[in-house]
């Protein structure tokens, strides 16, 4: 899904974003039902925006095995097998990750976030980041109930390298409230529930490989 | 001679090789990624000495042995140097293990801070180890001894680290927090051994003389009768002698016991309960709790003075406090925990340790009679840092109810970091009492379910952990 894309469904299904005032409310409030869960929250004179939460970037990466193998197919390899194309990497506070031009890592958020039920969020990146040449090369939309940190898709289309802290603010949640929120159990089961590390792909359980696959083999 | 010249030249070649492959592989573990800046360190120090003893075996080396007596020195110094070089070799593992890959984030900065709030400041490396054990080891002190006549500038390539302290936890364990607490018993040691506070104990100690001279005049007898002698007043000597031994066996045992005891103690002043309950469980599932295996008290002797000095601080009040505040997860808890607790006792106090031989008992009412010191002693060094009953009732159990909604418990209110080791206790007392909520919350049927729960609530602890120390740090900078 497309950033545009990602974005038109939020509308559709959203009564708009939630402003500054709205937003404190929900991490202030104690009433786990309507509460945003956003550990940790470092200053939120200077994270809580206009619309949007700044979030920083944490300490862990999966950086992919380039140089190894020739080719990632969702349709011939085995969940089992992921682990051969990647490899993580932890980088201290104070310490920074080099991001080469072309290089996509996998980063995730400093903090762990749990929505409301009413709630979707969407990632963006800083602008200040993207006139750098750093992309979050896909939106991401978190769903109603998700609990964890979120993951980071880092991609450098500069020319120069990049250095990214963790701890920086390096992208932002922008909140909207769902009109016809439906009743969901409280901790709503999802691929990546409880991460607290990046999280790689997952796309090989899509139920959809399966016939692909079998198509293949006719 | 020309013979025992080309033997000398073979053997020194194969020491020479060896040192040539330690550095190799340090070389190559200079490129490795490491928590710790220490083992850099440790890595440039190590190239150092083996690059020393190189030098010193390849001036054995420049020129043939000139006499029979010359050739019996020289073989002689490089069976020291082939020694020492197996000792170096053996360190990699120090090197090799201690990738960032293998260690839990989390207990890094924990560990380090709980040394360095007790007044120490030595250098640290948590390192996996293939042993189900933790265990403590100064490093640097064996390589200054072993290696003071052969390199003379040693003191100067050691200078990094005046202590250099290596705690080993249980390979597949990194992710087990709950159990990893039990790190805090090898801190225990770590300062223990520092501070001397066994040997502070025991000069504050009194053995009963009668009863030494009992054992000792017990044992004589066995022993004459052994060699069919009668004990007549010429044994005085003989006796003395034996009362001599039976206090050094007393005093040895004692000491040795106290130690653990004295760990014990100061990682329970540390981290609170989560020691206590960690160390229960470890010990409970390891071996027979009325075993005393040698060097240790029985497990259950270490159990009731955890459990004493655990009522002592006024826990059981605390927690039973909120036993009142019905239909909250906290009053859920509460009565868990006082249940589980109650049961420990039970357990400890209703079966008494087997009889043993006279010198056991003695040792047994020595060890009985050291507590009020042994926990003066350890209050002098853990002082104001220890976490306290209070704190695990204003914190831990406000910190549950952050765990119950599946988040990690890094802060006590909105933009607070919460203390780590009430972090560490609030886990604790999730998964003793309160799990069955996570799993019906989360759905879980299988045993496979179940057990990816528990570890993710063990994730969840060490990333509360994390976040609030990143977050204190990142406060603490600002506010400069």
């Amino acid at each position: 899904m497309n950033r545009e894309e990602t974005s038109n469904i939020v509308k559709e299904l959203s009564g708009g974003a939630l402003t500054q005032k709205e937003i404190l409310d929900r991490l202030k409030t104690m009433d786990n039902g309507k509460k945003i869960f956003f550990t940790p929250m470092i200053d939120s004179e200077q994270q809580v925006g206009a619309a949007a939460v700044d979030v920083r970037l944490g300490t862990q990466f999966i950086l992919f095995k380039r140089a190894k193998y020739p080719i990632l197919d969702v349709c011939e390899d085995k969940q089992e097998d992921i682990g051969r194309y990647h490899e993580k990497v932890f980088v201290s506070l104070g310490e920074k990750l080099i991001l080469h031009p072309q290089q996509l890592v996998l980063g995730c958020t400093l903090e762990y976030v749990r929505l409301p039920n009413d709630l979707v969020a969407e990632v963006m990146g800083r602008s200040s980041w993207g006139r750098l040449g750093l992309i979050m090369s896909a939106a991401t939309l978190i769903h109603p109930g998700y609990a964890g940190v979120i993951t980071l898709e880092l991609a450098n289309e500069g020319e120069t390298p990049i250095a990214l802290y963790p701890g920086i603010r390096i992208a932002q949640l922008v909140f909207y409230k769902l009109l016809n929120c439906e009743s969901r159990p409280e901790l709503s089961g999802t691929r990546y529930l409880g991460s607290v590390e990046p999280s790689f792909s997952r796309l090989y359980e899509d139920e959809d490989l399966e016939i692909i696959r079998a198509l293949r083999e006719r | 001679m020309a013979h025992k010249a080309d033997l000398l030249a073979a053997l020194l070649r194969t020491s020479k090789e060896s040192a040539f492959y330690n550095i190799n592989r340090l070389e190559e573990l200079q490129s490795k990624d490491y928590p710790y800046a220490t083992s850099h360190e440790f890595i440039n120090a190590l190239i150092k000495i083996n690059k020393g003893v190189l030098t010193r075996i390849e001036e054995l080396d420049k020129s043939p042995p000139s006499s029979d007596e010359d050739f019996k020195d020289r073989l002689l110094e490089t069976q020291r140097y082939g020694q020492t070089l197996g000792s170096l070799h053996s360190l990699l593992q120090i090197l090799e293990l201690g990738k960032r890959e293998y260690i839990p984030q989390g207990m890094v900065d924990l560990i380090e801070q709980s040394i360095i709030s007790c007044g120490s400041s030595p250098k640290i490396l948590l390192l996996p180890s293939y042993d189900y054990n933790y265990a403590y080891v100064e490093v640097t002190e064996p390589l200054r001894n072993s290696l003071k006549d052969v390199l003379p500038n040693i003191e100067d390539i050691l200078n990094f680290a005046g202590k250099f302290a290596v705690f080993w936890f249980p390979l597949a364990h990194r992710d087990n927090t709950m159990l990893n607490v039990l790190l805090s018993h090898e801190i225990g040691h770590f300062l223990s051994q520092e501070r001397q506070i066994v040997a502070k104990i025991l000069s504050r100690l009194n053995i009963d003389k009668r009863k030494i001279g009992e054992i000792a005049e017990e044992w004589l007898h066995t022993k004459l009768a052994a060699e069919k002698k009668e004990i007549q007043l010429v044994d005085y000597f003989g006796l003395e002698t034996a009362k001599t031994q039976v206090v050094r066996d007393v005093v040895s045992k004692v000491s040795e016991q106290l130690e653990e005891l004295v760990s014990d103690s100061i990682a329970f002043h540390l981290f609170g309960p989560a020691f206590m309950i960690a160390i229960g469980n470890y010990l409970a599932t390891s071996a027979d709790m009325n075993l005393e295996p040698r060097g240790y008290p029985s497990s259950r002797t270490r159990m009731r003075f955890l459990i004493e000095g655990f009522e002592e601080a006024k826990y059981l009040a605390i927690v039973k406090a909120f036993r009142d505040d019905k239909e909250t997860i906290q009053c859920s808890a509460a009565k868990t925990f006082v249940g589980i607790i109650d049961t420990w006792k039970d357990f400890i106090e209703k079966e008494k340790l087997p009889a043993s031989g006279k010198v056991s008992e003695l040792v047994r009412e020595v060890i009985e009679s050291s507590k009020s010191i042994l926990r003066e002693e350890v209050h002098s060094v853990v002082g104001a840092y220890e976490f306290t009953a209070k704190r695990f009732g204003e914190e831990s159990f406000r910190l549950i109810d952050t765990i119950d909604s599946f988040v990690p418990p890094a802060e006590i209110e909105f933009e607070h970091p919460a203390d780590p080791i009430a972090i560490l206790n609030a886990g604790m007392l999730y998964e003793l009492t309160l799990m069955e909520n996570m799993h019906e919350k989360l759905k879980d049927k299988e045993l496979g379910e179940r057990l990816l729960t528990i570890h993710k609530l063990h994730k969840l602890i060490v990333k509360g952990i994390e976040a609030s120390q990143t977050q204190l740090k990142m406060k603490n900078k600002k506010s400069v």
